[in-house]
């Protein structure tokens, strides 16, 4: 079986310029982890995850901090996080991505996310966005087929 | 090529490139050593006996402690407790952030402190919404100050108390006072230097820091108390270790296992956070040390040290003292106190001095040249990279413009301390 039966077809992207505000909006609308950046033909050019979200909303020093449980309150979250809501996505995203032809082996591309850590993985033909692709895809279709 | 050349090629070899930091400087150091060994200079047995296993006893045990300390969160909530008494005033803060370092580092090595210190002080100048460039300087210039005070303090104090055989008393005697002086003039200093960042108003916002709940740091109460047991014990014996008759390394290795057995902690866990690049950094050190001494070239120096003297005392402490400073600020300390070991030994031989005055010397010399630029110390980079990576850049030129005065101004405060307490 290849990916492409496996995957989730027509996904929402976003292009390079999206405020993370209106990443955020639709990451939560659409119950994703991550969407795929990509440019006017749909090419694959990064991906943006909430643990990048995540990350750039927390004050610089948190990273350096051996525990921050001694701060008391969200403060210095929101302002972070308000602060970075209307950059674009270009800022935060990943460009090495990781990607999967829409034809890969299965057991390919869940070695892939197995060993590379990664919750969701584009799925592409020549380069173009067709899909995407997360560990839970592979696993239901694993225990659902006969 | 005759033996002499070879041996001196490589010692210089290894310092250019340990200093440079391109090639890591274990590897430079531990490549220099088997140099001296497979070009026959030393045989492996004289090589091996070259290794100052009290100084790497020493270094071992006080890392496996302070890993097993550091977990419980008390160097945190000391540093957020004496936070709290600036009160809103930040040349308090940076009085107190500064004290603390220096003591700190007087009994952990200076990268750690800085490492739990700094986060804490970025923390802080966020929620005041000020500029903490001023502070984690501070901070760094006092984790130099603050390990010239102690045996443990600083690894060129380390390697000097197990060559002269000096107490960790004889440290605390002789080096302890002067350095609560610098310790207590640095933040005026910075505080002059920063002028302006010091008259902010941070009266309002100081309410955040008063939120900060240093309890909350304690991440585990069981295991801290069993710490400060097992380190005020140590500290302890260390006190009286000549009178024991116990070597320093043993003291701080029978901590490191006494802490190991009542924490039952994995040692293999503990193990990890042990620098061993560090400790093998060391020992190719000390084995390209004796090859460079056993050709004589140690010999021909310490001669030239005592016709320029003039077998002088004062002048030769002195000397050791200003050569010390000047060149630490551009190589590392470690690799040059190793290599002053046997050259003020030779002296001493040759002069029947009292080696005690110069042996503080070097002390001073190597620990405070550590001040004079952003590359003298490894607690110097890791400051200035935590401040990188919150995107405020320090360059050479901007660390040097305040770390080059307190290191001039901290040798000449102990050039007058040496004279007037050792050579008057």
């Amino acid at each position: 079986m290849k990916i492409k039966e496996v995957m989730i077809p027509n996904l929402t992207s976003v292009s390079a310029d999206t405020p993370i505000k209106e990443v955020v909006k639709i990451m939560s609308q659409q119950r994703m982890v991550g969407l795929p950046v990509v440019d006017n033909e749909q090419n694959v050019i990064g991906i943006i995850t909430e643990s990048d979200i995540t990350k750039a909303s927390l004050p610089g020093y948190y990273k350096e901090l051996q525990n921050p449980s001694f701060i008391p309150d969200f403060d210095q979250f929101s302002q972070q996080a308000k602060k970075i809501a209307h950059l674009p996505v270009r800022d935060f995203m990943t460009t090495m991505v990781f990607s999967v032809e829409e034809d890969t082996s299965r057991t390919q591309a869940a070695d892939l996310l197995f060993r590379k850590h990664l919750r969701i993985v584009p799925v592409v033909r020549e380069g173009k966005l067709v899909g995407i692709l997360t560990p839970s895809c592979l696993c239901k279709h694993a225990m659902e087929e006969d | 090529m005759n033996q002499t050349l070879i041996a001196l090629i490589i010692f210089i070899t290894t310092l250019i490139f340990v200093s440079l930091e391109k090639i890591n400087r274990t590897v430079i150091a531990l490549s220099g050593a088997l140099l001296f060994i497979l070009l026959k200079i030393l045989n492996q047995h004289e090589a091996f006996l070259a290794i100052d296993f009290n100084t790497i006893g020493l270094l071992t045990g006080m890392m496996v402690m302070v890993s097993i300390i550091k977990r419980t969160g008390l160097f945190q909530y000391l540093a957020i407790k004496i936070s709290k008494l600036a009160r809103g005033n930040i040349f308090y803060l940076l009085f107190f952030l500064s004290i603390i370092t220096g003591i700190l580092s007087s009994i952990l090595d200076n990268v750690t402190t800085i490492i739990l210190i700094v986060p804490i002080t970025l923390a802080i100048c966020e929620n005041l919404e000020i500029s903490p460039v001023p502070l984690v300087l501070s901070e760094i210039f006092a984790s130099n100050i603050g390990g010239t005070a102690t045996l443990i303090g600083d690894p060129p104090n380390i390697i000097i108390g197990s060559a002269a055989h000096l107490s960790f008393m004889d440290f605390i005697i002789n080096l302890a006072p002067f350095a609560l002086i610098l310790l207590i003039l640095l933040p005026f200093f910075v505080g002059l230097f920063y002028k302006k960042e010091m008259s902010q108003n941070v009266k309002e916002a100081w309410v955040k820091v008063e939120k900060f709940d240093e309890k909350k740091a304690i991440e585990d109460p069981i295991l801290l108390k069993k710490s400060l047991l097992v380190f005020l014990l140590t500290i302890s014996v260390f006190i009286f270790h000549h009178n024991l008759g116990l070597e320093a390394a043993t003291v701080a290795l029978a901590g490191a296992t006494l802490l190991l057995l009542i924490s039952n902690i994995d040692p293999a866990e503990t193990f990890l956070e042990v620098e061993w690049s560090t400790l093998f950094f060391f020992i190719g050190l000390f084995i390209v040390i004796a090859g460079v001494e056993k050709v004589g070239i140690i010999q021909w120096l310490s001669n030239k040290i005592i016709t320029l003297t003039k077998g002088n005392l004062t002048l030769t402490t002195l000397a050791v003292l200003w050569v010390s400073g000047i060149t630490c600020s551009f190589i590392n300390n470690i690799s040059y106190t190793i290599s002053m070991v046997p050259i003020i030994h030779n002296i001493g031989a040759a002069t029947a001095f009292n080696l005690n005055p110069v042996w503080w010397a070097l002390s001073l010399g190597a620990c405070l040249g550590g001040n004079g630029t952003f590359i003298a110390a490894a607690a110097n980079l890791v400051g200035v990279n935590i401040l990188k990576r919150q995107g405020r850049i320090i360059t050479f030129k901007d660390f040097f413009r305040i770390g080059l005065p307190i290191m001039l101004i901290s040798i000449i405060l102990s050039s007058v301390y040496l004279f007037l307490r050792y050579l008057s």
